[in-house]
This record gives structure tokens, C-alpha cells and sequence, in this order.
């Protein structure tokens, strides 16, 4: 869709309009609704195309390897390191949303919320020497009202307190789960078999027609794809038509963000970007909010030096772009006596999380949950969806691609990745992108206690592939990570300016005018699944930024 | 008449926005969907990019990779055509990479057998011998085999980068969605039993329907 074709807002670039945000994916979007919605001028840069429904198909070829709602390592590369130490090579290391909506676009759509303990977990556990596990500024009776709202104004399918391990809800989901899928069916019985406690996975999917969005129709195509139907609830088809209808936002895609400016007295003035043809525009505002991803905005910071921030924008803590968190998440298959189908309806619907916490006595830190799912489309099967130990080419490899496809499911663990320093996302000076800009240089190297949990929840999983009858089973590797979906931590909140970037508001200590909010925010990595904190991290912040803003306070 | 409106609410519903959606049936979706893939799913029978001995040296690849037996494979799927489309018309900065995974498949097949220069020239036992020698050459078992980093220096990591190159755009040219010029007769997509429908209903597959006596 092009952007000419939407009524919105239009705004001068001289003009300081009162909100900029930088990304309008996951948070960006909601801030955007949130915030034009209570009356403010806003305009949205960004990096990606605005597409819309009808942009949407079922072409795995051009979805995947061609980067069409991606980042395109070709146009923007990383880096990657396992410690400072080491010199960095050449490779994809992390990937996101790049296109109005962001990553909710293309994901899975697992929709977890936080536990009470991913608030307070560091003073109840004792911290973990060599980490930077530390307690959030807010609790989860502070974020709750959020979550309810994100899933009521998004359009979330779920079944609240089904599970004992769920937190408090003061709503229930606004819309009835899934239909069970056939891989649901095996996984619930075999987990009940086992004592543990499977219920309705929530997912942003419209399980019904929803504010005048059609229902899901269970194509399947749903990991890496946008919604034909307008069924996932991205912020595409649910926050951007409403902020857009206020007339008081104006959404430019293709704007990449290079510099934010800062006045003589450190106050944010104005973010410098290259427009669709890579001419330099700069739009001047009255306050900042960069939600571009746990990688980019702290990328961004870390371009905008200036004399009064020579280290970064808002870095006088030396924490931006460190403690990256990416979440694991350890898999196996199974295959089963008759057809799953698994390509049909979205990838999960049933998940557990009897093992939120684990037994100290274990040994090691670690939480996380289990999701029956599908895993792989007709590509993707074929490259790497069989079983390790089948050939992958050849006559037995035909027939296992004939056999294994209807038949067989995955179980995915996703976990806890702890905060270390060392992992962080820094400027790569020696690579620079299409626009000439540093590359993102990604070091990251699990903790020990990461991989034994990835493990556990793997073992785990093997076991309910058991239970459920599977007649073959096997695992992929847990290995070290040396690729990010979740990018998470590297601007954390705190209430303390040596020991963290933006305060629980989301303010950045250093600059009074200047909010980050997305997976930078991250103080603890949460149990795998981050989309629906990050979106109730977003609507509260855009409560107590719009507060500021009427009390003058910004 | 019937069929021209529903394009139409196709389009109008993408043109205007979301809320037109709740407009369209799965019905009008589905007809729509078929349309589109029907309508490019005829390949090209000449190549852009491809030199014939490439393209017949891929083809025969592609062959061992989902061999033809009692069903078609890759060579029937037309996996050489995406392959030359795909190199011509959508990744072209990618056709050097690919032409000198073909030249080391050539290399392959002269140690294979001496004074051949063509892999298609090889008999199929030779071929398979000399994929096998591509794929997990000696260097690729080194102590960094686990590292996909350190694993991308040697000769013989290159083999084995060729080879999954190779491999790779032939799965891609035998499973992707025919309008890439691939997957011919959505011959991939039969073969691992894949339906392209737009909407489904419950029950999907055996254990959903009357999920209490089956489970």
C-alpha cells in the first residue's frame, strides 16, 4: 500500500512536531496510535516499506530468502563475535521486522505474558556472579493493566487461568483460543500423562472477526509471512489504521534513521535520516522516542556522538548496546502413525510451562516453557527438517520427505538467556552498509547455565514426544547462539544512571527529552516469548510519556 | 461476471484498507489465490542465464538430489528453471556465486572420472560418487567442524559450500511456489503431500477429529 493512499497527518520537516518516533514495529506502533490518539503530532520514520494485506502472499522463496519483511543482509550486514576478544566475521547475526508493523508482522505469534517473578527474580534468587541479572524498576501489578489493554485493543485468542502457573489476569483474553490442532491434541494428553499442566496457547490471532478484522482462516502460513486476511495482530492492521485515522500522525516508511541531534543544552532537536532515494532530510521535534529494535536503537545511539556524548547518545552509563539477551530455543521432532497436517492453522496451539522455574537443586539458573508446533514449510522442510541422521539427498531422503511432512511435529523449548555484559551490539567501523552507515557487530556468547536449561527443556520435550506415541524422535543441537530474533536488553531499565540506560518511564537518564522503548528495555530476558511485554511495556509507556508531556514535564 | 467482481473486491479491499475484509468469504479468497498461482505457473523452456552445459549439468544435480523413481523428482519439478529465473530476474548478484559452485561440480566430476568436463556426462553412479566427495570432503571433518565460522576456510569447506549451494536451490526449485518457474505441477508439493489451499477448517488431520478416542 503506499503511504499516499492513507488520510493521514502531514507534517513539515522544520515543523517540531511533538513526538518522533524511530521504528514503528511492535512499540513504535503503539506509541504512535497511543499517543496521536491522546492528541499529539507525531511522525513515524521508518527503515522499511509500508505494505499492507493484499502485499501479503504465500511465497516462501521470496519471504525468506529474499528478505521481503526482513532486514537484508546484503543491504544492511552484521557482524559477529563470541567475545571482544576475537575478530569479528562477516554474517547474518540477527534478524527483525523491517516494514510498518515490525516484527509482529512475520511472527509466530506467541503471545506470553510475564510471570511475577521475571519482575522481582534477582531479590528473590540471589544475583549470579559474572551476570548483570538484576530486578526490573516495576513490578507486574504495575505492567498488568497494560498486558490487558495490548490484548484487547490488538486482538488476542487465549483461555486465561487455565494453567496454574498463570499470572493474574483482570481480564480475560478478548477472544476464545484456537481450534486444537492435531499436534495440540498428542501434546496435551502426552504432557497431562506426564503431570504437567498444557493449556490454549494465546497468540495474537484473531480467532473471530474483531473490530472489523476477518477471522483467521487457517492457512498456515503464519511464521515468516504477513496475514492476507488482516488476521494477525500485528500493530499493521490493528494500532497503524487507527493512528493514522486521527490525522495527526504521519507514518513515513523508508526513512532510515543516521543521527539523532541535541541542542546546546543537551535537549534531543531533531533525528537526520536518509528518505526513500538516500537524500538526507531532517525533521525537528519536541521529543524523541526511538523504538527500532533492541539492535538499532542502540546502534542509533551509538552513531549520534556528539562532544557532550562522545561514547554514544544517553551512554554515560556505558551501557547501551550491552547485556543482550537473546532467548534459546531448543527443538526436536517427532514423527507420528497418522497425518498431523501441521501446515494447516497457525504454528501453535497448545504450550506448557511447568518449568517457568526450575528446582535449584538442579544445579543452574534457568525458566522457560514448551510449545507443540509446526515448524516448517515445504522449503524449509526440505532443507533441514528431517532428522539428522536420514541422508540429505538421494533416494532415502525423497522417501523421508514423502513420509516425515504430514506426519511429524516439533517441540520447542524457550527460554531464559541470562545479562551479560560482554554481549552486546556495537558499530562494526571496518563494514558499513548501503548507506555507508557502520555495521551492526553482534558479540554474544551464552552463559553456561543457558545451554544446561536449553538442554533440560529439551530433555523434557523428548520425553512428551514419548508419552505422546511418537514412533521416531530426535533432537537438533543445542549449541552456542550465533543468531538473534529476540534482541533484547542493550538500553535496560533502572532507577540508577550508573547501571542503566533509561529509567521506568523509559526516559533516558541522560537526556530529559529522549525515550527508547522496545526490547532494549529488557532488564531480564523474560521466558522466551517477548512480544507481548514489549507491547505492554509500550502502551504503559506511552501513559506516563503522555502524562509528562500534560505536566509539562518533559 | 462472477469471478471479475470477486477480483474486484480483492483489490478494492487491499486499495482501501482492512476494513473490507470482513467483506470477503474464504470462498472469494480461495478463487482468488488459485487464480494467482495459476496464472505464472507456466515455466520458461529457454534459459536466460544459464549456459546449456550449466543448465544441463544443474538438471542432472538436481536429479540425485530428489532422484525420479515411481514419482517424479527434482528434473520433472523443472528445478533448473527456477534456478535460471530466479539467478536472471530476482537475485542476479547472486549468478557468480552460483556459476562457481557449478565449476567446482565440474571439478568434481572430472576427479570422478578423468577427461570428463561435464557432470551430466557422468554415469549415474559416478555422479552420486562425486556429490558424496563434495559434500563431506576431508577438510570439512576438521576440529571446526562444528563452527560454521571457521568452518568456511579450505578447500575442501568450499566443496562442501559449493554442494549446499547446489543443493540448496534445488530443494528451493522443487518446492517453491510454482510462479518461480519451479515445482512444476506443484510436483514437490504432491510429493511431500503439501495441499496450497487459502483456508482450512478443523479438523486438520486425524488426531483433532474426535480428539478424545484418537489421541
Amino acid at each position: 500500500m503506499s503511504a499516499t493512499l492513507h488520510p493521514q497527518g502531514r507534517f513539515a520537516l522544520n515543523d517540531p512536531v511533538d513526538f518522533l518516533i524511530v521504528g514503528c514495529g511492535a512499540s513504535g506502533g503503539v506509541l504512535a496510535r497511543e499517543l496521536s490518539r491522546s492528541g499529539f503530532r507525531v511522525v513515524v520514520l521508518e527503515q522499511g516499506p509500508w505494505k499492507s494485506a493484499k502485499d501479503f502472499g504465500h511465497n516462501e522463496y521470496l519471504n525468506w530468502s529474499n528478505s521481503e519483511l526482513i532486514n537484508d543482509w546484503r543491504k544492511q550486514p552484521n557482524t559477529f563475535r563470541k567475545t571482544p576478544q576475537d575478530k569479528a566475521n562477516k554474517q547474518p547475526a540477527i534478524m527483525y521486522g523491517r516494514l510498518v508493523g515490525g516484527g509482529p508482522v512475520h511472527f509466530t505469534a506467541n503471545y506470553w505474558r510475564f510471570h511475577e517473578i521475571d519482575f522481582i527474580e534477582a531479590s528473590k534468587k540471589g544475583t549470579i556472579p559474572g551476570t548483570g541479572f538484576a530486578d526490573w524498576p516495576i513490578t507486574y501489578a504495575d505492567l498488568e493493566p497494560y498486558y490487558t489493554k495490548a490484548e484487547w485493543d490488538l486482538g488476542i485468542s487465549g483461555q486465561a487461568g487455565v494453567s496454574p502457573f498463570d499470572p493474574p489476569h483482570s481480564k480475560p483474553y478478548p477472544l476464545p483460543p484456537m481450534p486444537v490442532k492435531p499436534d495440540g491434541v498428542l501434546f496435551e494428553k502426552a504432557a497431562r500423562k506426564l503431570g504437567y499442566h498444557p493449556f490454549p496457547a494465546p497468540v495474537a490471532v484473531i480467532s473471530k472477526a474483531y473490530n472489523g478484522r476477518m477471522a483467521c482462516q487457517h492457512c498456515g502460513w503464519c511464521e515468516g509471512f504477513g496475514c492476507e486476511h488482516g488476521a494477525k495482530s500485528s500493530p499493521l492492521p490493528s494500532m497503524i489504521p487507527q493512528a493514522v485515522a486521527t490525522g495527526r500522525c504521519e507514518i513515513r516508511p523508508h526513512s532510515y534513521v543516521r543521527k539523532i541531534e541535541l541542542d546546546e543544552k543537551g535537549r534531543a532537536t531533531a533525528a537526520i535520516y536518509f528518505d526513500q532515494n538516500k537524500v538526507e532530510k531532517r525533521q525537528r521535534a519536541k521529543a524523541i522516542i526511538l523504538a527500532a529494535n533492541g539492535a538499532e536503537t542502540p546502534r542509533l545511539l551509538l552513531m549520534s556522538k556528539s562532544n557532550r556524548f562522545p561514547n554514544g547518545l544517553a551512554n554515560s552509563s556505558g551501557l547501551v548496546g550491552k547485556y543482550l539477551m537473546f532467548n534459546t530455543d531448543p527443538m526436536c521432532g517427532g514423527l507420528f502413525e497418522h497425518e498431523l497436517n501441521g501446515y494447516k492453522s497457525i504454528e501453535v496451539t497448545r504450550i506448557l510451562q511447568d518449568f517457568y522455574e526450575v528446582d535449584p537443586k538442579l544445579g543452574f539458573y534457568g525458566g522457560g516453557g514448551i510449545s507443540a508446533r509446526f515448524q516448517n514449510f515445504p522449503i524449509s522442510f526440505a532443507l533441514g527438517g528431517l532428522p539428522p541422521s536420514i541422508p540429505q539427498w538421494g533416494s532415502e531422503y525423497k522417501k523421508a520427505l514423502a513420509k516425515y511432512f504430514t506426519r511429524s511435529m516439533a517441540l520447542m523449548g524457550h527460554g531464559t538467556s541470562l545479562p551479560m555484559e560482554n554481549n552486546s551490539i556495537t558499530l562494526d567501523e571496518t563494514v558499513k552498509d548501503a548507506w555507508g552507515l557502520p555495521a551492526i557487530c553482534v558479540t554474544y556468547k551464552d552463559h553456561p547455565d543457558d545451554l544446561k536449561f536449553a538442554t533440560f527443556l529439551q530433555d523434557r520435550s523428548m520425553e512428551i514426544l514419548e508419552a505422546a506415541g511418537a514412533q521416531d524422535r530426535w533432537k537438533y543441537p543445542v549449541g552456542e547462539t550465533v543468531f538473534g530474533v529476540h534482541l533484547l536488553g542493550t538500553c535496560r531499565m533502572g532507577h540508577d544512571p550508573k547501571s542503566s540506560v533509561v529509567n521506568a518511564d523509559h526516559r533516558s537518564h541522560d537526556v530529559p527529552n529522549l525515550f527508547l522503548c522496545d526490547g532494549s528495555s529488557f532488564v531480564t530476558s523474560g521466558r522466551g516469548q517477548p512480544t507481548a511485554h514489549i507491547q505492554g511495556l509500550a502502551f504503559r509507556a506511552a501513559d506516563r510519556i503522555t502524562a509528562l508531556a500534560k505536566e509539562n514535564k518533559i | 461476471m462472477e469471478s471479475t467482481r470477486r477480483t474486484f473486491l480483492l483489490r478494492s479491499s487491499g486499495a482501501l484498507g482492512v476494513l473490507l475484509f470482513d467483506l470477503l468469504t474464504p470462498e472469494l479468497l480461495a478463487q482468488a489465490h488459485r487464480h494467482a498461482a495459476n496464472s505464472t505457473a507456466t515455466g520458461s523452456q529457454t534459459f536466460r542465464f544459464l549456459t546449456p552445459q550449466e543448465a544441463a549439468d544443474f538438471d542432472a544435480f538436481a536429479a540425485q538430489v530428489i532422484p525420479t523413481d515411481e514419482t517424479p523428482g527434482a528434473h520433472e519439478a523443472g528445478a533448473v528453471y527456477f534456478a535460471d529465473y530466479v539467478l536472471s530476474a530476482i537475485n542476479p548478484e547472486q549468478q557468480q556465486d552460483f556459476r562457481n559452485a557449478l565449476a567446482m561440480l565440474r571439478m568434481a566430476a572430472s576427479e570422478a572420472q578423468p577427461g570428463v568436463s561435464s557432470f551430466a556426462a557422468l554415469p549415474v553412479e559416478r555422479q552420486i560418487a562425486a556429490m558424496k566427495a563434495m559434500e563431506k570432503p576431508p577438510a570439512a571433518d576438521s576440529a571446526n567442524a562444528s563452527n560454521s565460522i571457521a568452518a568456511e576456510t579450505g578447500v575442501g569447506a568450499k566443496d562442501a559450500q559449493a554442494f549446499g549451494m547446489l543443493r540448496m536451490v534445488a530443494l528451493m526449485g522443487t518446492f517453491c511456489d510454482p510462479s518461480l518457474h519451479g515445482n512444476r505441477l506443484k510436483i514437490g508439493w504432491k510429493l511431500i503431500g503439501f495441499d496450497d489451499q487459502a483456508y482450512w477448517a478443523p479438523p486438520f488431520g486425524y488426531y483433532d477429529a474426535n480428539a478424545e478416542e484418537k489421541a
